[in-house]
């Protein structure tokens, strides 16, 4: 880690950094000797210095008020800036090593920075009058340090480097000095010049810290918004469980009317009660497949004559026009199941909305299995295709029973059969047995 | 007494001024000496200063306290404080007086007026400035924080009696503070001293000291017996003796015809009755009197003609009579002390000047000293004066003639025999019957009328010139004529460095008039100084022969430590 | 002896009058009058070292702030309901003052005077005055319209701006 001393030149002598706070930022800028208690007359400039928008240090630094002290008085002139604004760099970043009032060098290992220059507001580096006096005060200075191994840094604009050149063919310990490479020569147009070359390269993205009032507020508006959202979600989520809630419980009390008609409103209606209606209907579906899965149908093709015994096989999902037809109907669940089936004869009126005559033609058988049992129902013989309609549920429902009555009557309304069946949780399957006996799923 | 510093205190440096007279004075330098906030003297009239100091120094200031007080609850009253007023001078304040009272719609006069219950009091403007001056003399005499007290005070005053009973509190206040000083002061200790001598001479404890208790007798033995009153008061100088017995003469003589009562003032419950502001005035201008027939301003002028080198009198002659700038009026009453101060105050002078150049050898001295100079030398001296004057004054009377100065009109009596004063009055006569008409008829105001009288007088002149110069008066002031041309060559021979007066211009004319009335004036005087000579004193020798043996002891007492 | 005294008054004033002419008082000055008094309220920067020693005299010090009163300056009286035993901020609808503790040094505050209004005259120093102690401080110099002073705790200053019975006067 390189720390870095920094020395201000002035006509009298050569001044030295010995502390640098930062301030509370309603206070002004202020520079004084040795923590005296009175500000050194250029406190008011060096404040300008300090503060946007007319100083540069609180734009890289980003604080606005400083107290700095130094070793000696300097009372007018602005050649200490550029000496002064590397030091609050280095300082910024804990490179900066102080001087003391009897001593400028603190510590032998840190390099020296001898700086005269001013700053404009681009950061520019401009030259400085007086160098010569300037430099005389410190040779003794620069003796001392090279007495010591220390390295010295002079850094100065690129404008007075014909003023230093004139002054160096005057002083030849100077001039060997910087060939030894004891002590090094910095002319830089612009501050960022030296910064480059160091490892403070980035310091310069002036990080435009926004003022502290709107970072206050971008603190809060996070939460402000996260607490918004939150609050939207609860209350989202009650207004559902709302709905569900009255959904459930017009179900259990079997208000069926008043359920289908509120869900079909809900499914029309605003956003949670779109919702509400969608995972009712969803939670409903999970039902009906749990039901579904509840039950396994088993169609059993058999023959009362001896001859047909050995066709009445079922291939597949056909059987022999002769046989006759059994459904094993399984409940492989641990809960009782109550099952209904209604079967009807189709003769191709299923897609007309004709009115048919279905005395005879349609049935309804419904019954209970218990777990792990299994039920027979027996399909009489029919020459026509037949839809049987199984409907699964967990409780008993004289509804049902009319909606299959209903449903044998008109088969219109299939449909509209089906999706109440659904909505109310039942499970269902529909199978249709055509002329040729083929066993096949309907919707 | 006059005060004219060029002689009146030379004889002071016998005694250097100690502490409670260097206070008063310093008093009254730092009041003179006050700037305003504009940095300018606060008080521009020497005069009214010195009216105010002498106020207080004789005790008289119980009435004009009263005003004091009154004038600051006015202040008060329309909320200027005290302290922005001791800073402004009189103009100032009034202007800030009549400002505030045209915002109250008040009518602007020459006054405003204090109300407090049923009492009623005007402060006139010219008054203010004597005001101001007193607060000054207050604050140096009591000190700023009693006159922040005062303020206080008069802020919190509700009735007429409680500004009486401030007022008197603060008359007392300064009455304490000066009657500290002045018993012990120098000053008062010579007054003591008189006092007494002229009380153990009268040897009646009773004795109201008139003025005539200062006497030419009493001035000598005062001198002579200063050492006995008090060591420290001893005397070297008769002329300083005489100075101081001359101004307590002048004393007697103001408070007798002032008859103004002091002490009392305090103790007293209504001290502003007695004394009205017009008495004060006049009081304190008569104690220091000037007055345009005075003979110092003659004598004055003559000196300062010769300073700017037109030597009228010959410096000699101005010296001689410079003692009467300072006595005036009383060297006619103590014409003896004159001549002693004259010439044995001149030998003592000379024996200062011997001692102090330590060539003294007294007994030698004495004898040529004495020799050469008596009263009747004086006496001559003067005489010999007045003769000398009276030719100037011809020389100068002739050349306002030949300038046709309409002046010379009023000095040709001097130079008229009594025949032609006769001719001269009928002239007037009828001139002034002329004159008188001519008023009547034009009937012109005053201011027109001295005018008129200018040219009139003019033209009198000039007729009279005329008239001179007619057939049947040739003859009747024939002695004049004569006169006249033994004048014109006296003119011509006279040559004295600066007194040319050729041009004809109103300066001159100014000027020439100016010397005329000087030395009138002064001729005047001496010849009342001579008569009183012959009146007071019964011969001249045997006088100065007593005086010399006195004198001579008393310098051998004082000068060589020789005991009577 | 009551008409001795009389001329002997009259003696002695006019013999006053008379030494009066060539008398030449010795300056001394260590009497408090009122123009030595308005002097200072005038040129505040002539006795900018002694106003202290000056504020000390009580007779002085009346006199002063009386003046100031009176005279264009700017003043605050006694804060009225002070709930703190120190005041760090002050203001008026002339000024603000606050005084700020430095991070440097807890012992030191920096007294930062805001002006809200534009005055024709300069002003110069700061007087503080509570139960007839008195102190000046002189202001440093303005900077738009802001001035910033350095006080020390232990200061008798720093006690006197920040207890609520002081009266504050700029001039």
């Amino acid at each position: 880690m390189k720390y870095y001393t920094v020395v201000i030149p002035t006509t009298n002598n050569l001044v030295g950094i010995s502390d640098i706070v930062v301030e509370d930022p309603l206070v002004s800028s202020v520079i004084c000797e040795n923590n005296s208690l009175e500000s050194l007359p250029i406190s008011n400039i060096y404040a300008s210095f300090v503060k946007s928008p007319t100083g540069i240090i609180e734009k890289i630094t980003g604080h606005s008020s400083y107290r700095i002290d130094i070793t000696n008085r300097i009372e007018q002139g602005d050649s200490w800036q550029l000496a002064i604004a590397i030091a609050h760099i280095f300082h910024d970043n804990n490179f900066l090593s102080f001087s003391t009032n009897e001593n400028l060098i603190n510590n032998n290992k840190h390099t020296i920075i001898w700086a005269s220059g001013t700053i404009n507001s681009n950061l520019d580096v401009k030259a400085i009058s007086y160098l010569d006096q300037k430099i005389k005060n410190s040779i003794n200075f620069f003796k001392q340090c090279i007495e010591y191994n220390i390295t010295v840094e002079i850094v100065l604009s690129f404008e007075n480097k014909i003023d230093l050149n004139n002054i160096l063919e005057n002083n030849k310990f100077l001039k060997e000095a910087i060939t030894k490479k004891q002590i090094k020569l910095i002319s830089i147009k612009n501050l960022k010049d030296f910064f480059d070359n160091t490892f403070l390269k980035n310091v310069f993205n002036l990080k435009k810290k926004p003022p502290y009032l709107l970072l206050k507020i971008k603190k809060y508006v996070i939460s402000i918004i996260f607490s918004f959202i939150i609050l939207l979600i609860i209350f989202l989520t009650y207004n559902i469980w709302q709905v569900i809630t009255s959904l459930n419980n017009l179900k259990s009390n079997n208000n069926y009317r008043v359920l289908l008609t509120s869900l079909s409103s809900y499914r029309q209606g605003d956003f949670s009660q779109r919702v509400s209606a969608y995972l009712f209907d969803y939670f409903q579906s999970v039902e009906a497949s749990k039901l579904n899965k509840q039950i396994t149908l088993n169609f059993l093709p058999y023959s009362d004559q001896k001859k047909f015994q050995e066709t009445c096989v079922k291939i597949k999902k056909t059987y022999n026009i002769m046989c006759k037809l059994n459904i094993e109907a399984t409940n492989v669940g641990d809960t009782k199941i109550f099952l209904w089936m209604l079967s009807i004869t189709d003769d191709g009126s299923l897609k007309s909305k004709k009115k048919i005559n279905v005395n005879g033609n349609s049935e309804i058988i419904n019954g209970m299995i218990s777990s792990k049992e299994t039920i027979s129902i027996d399909i009489k013989d029919r020459t026509k295709p037949t839809i049987l309609f199984f409907v699964y549920g967990k409780s008993f429902d004289i509804k049902i029973r009319n909606w299959l009555v209903n449903l044998s009557k008109r088969n219109s309304l299939l449909k509209s059969t089906v999706k109440r069946i659904k909505s109310l949780g039942y499970g269902y399957i529909i199978k249709k047995i055509n002329n040729v006996r083929v066993i096949e799923d309907v919707l | 007494m006059r005060v004219n510093e060029r002689n009146f205190f030379d004889n002071w440096k016998e005694f250097s001024l100690k502490k409670p007279d260097e206070m008063i004075l310093n008093h009254y330098d730092i009041v003179k000496n006050h700037t305003d906030i504009n940095g300018d003297l606060k008080h521009k009239n020497t005069k009214e200063i010195i009216k105010v100091f002498s106020l207080f120094i004789t005790h008289n200031y119980g009435s004009s306290i009263y005003e004091l007080c009154n004038f600051l609850k006015y202040l008060n009253q329309i909320n200027l404080s005290i302290y922005n007023v001791m800073v402004l001078n009189s103009h100032d304040i009034v202007k800030k007086i009549k400002k505030i009272n045209i915002t109250n719609n008040q009518n602007i006069s020459n006054k405003v007026t204090l109300k407090i219950e049923n009492h009623l009091f005007d402060i006139s403007y010219f008054r203010i400035s004597t005001y101001i001056l007193m607060l000054d003399f207050i604050e140096e005499f009591i000190g700023i924080k009693e006159i922040l007290n005062i303020e206080e005070k008069i802020d919190k005053l509700l009735s007429y009696n409680d500004l009486k009973l401030i007022s008197n509190n603060l008359s007392k206040k300064v009455y304490i503070y000066l009657k500290n000083f002045l018993p012990t002061s120098y000053i008062q200790r010579f007054s003591s001293a008189i006092g007494n001598q002229i009380i153990t001479e009268k040897k009646d404890e009773n004795h109201v000291i008139v003025s005539e208790d200062i006497s030419d007798d009493f001035i000598l033995n005062f001198w002579i017996h200063s050492r006995f009153i008090e060591k420290e008061l001893l005397i070297k100088t008769f002329s300083l003796a005489a100075d101081l017995c001359f101004i307590y003469k002048k004393s007697i003589d103001i408070n007798n015809s002032y008859n103004l009562t002091i002490v009392d003032q305090i103790n007293d419950d209504e001290p502003w009755n007695f004394l009205s502001n017009e008495d004060i005035d006049i009081f304190t201008n008569q104690l220091m009197e000037s007055s345009e027939n005075i003979i110092s301003n003659s004598i004055n002028y003559m000196q300062n003609l010769h300073e700017k080198k037109i030597n009228i009198l010959k410096k000699n002659e101005i010296n001689e009579i410079k003692i009467f700038s300072k006595y005036e009026n009383l060297s006619f009453n103590l014409s003896l002390t004159i001549l002693r101060i004259s010439v044995f105050g001149n030998i003592q002078n000379k024996i200062i000047e011997a001692e102090r150049r330590k060539k003294l050898n007294l007994k030698e001295d004495l004898h040529l000293l004495s020799s050469d100079l008596k009263y009747i030398d004086q006496k001559n001296i003067y005489e010999k004066l007045i003769l000398n004057i009276n030719s100037l004054k011809e020389i100068v009377f002739y050349k306002l003639w030949m300038f046709e100065a309409k002046e010379t009109f009023e000095f040709i009596k001097d130079f008229l025999s009594e025949k032609e004063l006769e001719y001269f009055d009928k002239f007037l006569i009828e001139q002034k019957h002329k004159f008188n008409i001519a008023i009547v008829s034009k009937k012109e105001n005053f201011s027109n009328l001295e005018k008129n009288f200018e040219y009139e007088l003019e033209k009198l002149f000039i007729n009279f010139k005329a008239f001179l110069k007619q057939e049947n008066q040739i003859s009747k002031f024939n002695e004049f004529n004569n006169y006249l041309d033994i004048l014109r060559k006296k003119t011509k021979m006279f040559r004295r460095s600066g007194v040319e007066f050729n041009i004809n211009n109103s300066e001159n004319i100014k000027n020439l008039v100016k010397i005329y009335k000087s030395l009138n004036e002064i001729n005047k005087f001496l010849s009342k100084l001579l008569i009183a000579f012959n009146s007071n004193i019964i011969k001249l020798d045997t006088q100065f022969n007593d005086d010399k043996t006195i004198f001579f002891q008393h310098f051998s007492y004082l000068y060589n430590n020789e005991e009577l | 002896m009551i008409h001795r005294d009389k001329i002997s008054n009259i003696f002695s004033a006019i013999n006053y009058i008379n030494l009066s002419k060539s008398f030449k008082a010795n300056k001394s000055n260590d009497k408090i009058n009122i123009k030595k008094v308005w002097d200072v309220v005038l040129n505040p920067t002539k006795y900018e070292h002694q106003i202290n020693d000056l504020l000390e005299n009580k007779i002085f010090s009346k006199i002063f702030f009386k003046i100031l009163d009176n005279e264009d300056s700017i003043y605050q009286p006694k804060l009225i309901a002070a709930a703190s035993d120190q005041v760090f901020k002050r203001s008026s609808s002339e000024f603000k003052i606050e005084i700020v503790q430095s991070n440097k040094n807890k012992k030191t505050f920096y007294l930062i005077l805001t002006l809200l209004k534009d005055f024709k005259l300069p002003l110069l120093n700061l007087y503080v005055i509570c139960n007839n102690v008195s102190l000046c401080k002189k202001i440093s110099s303005f900077n738009n319209k802001q001035a910033q002073m350095i006080l020390k705790k232990d200061d008798q200053f720093f006690n006197l701006i920040t207890n609520p019975e002081t009266e504050i006067f700029i001039r």
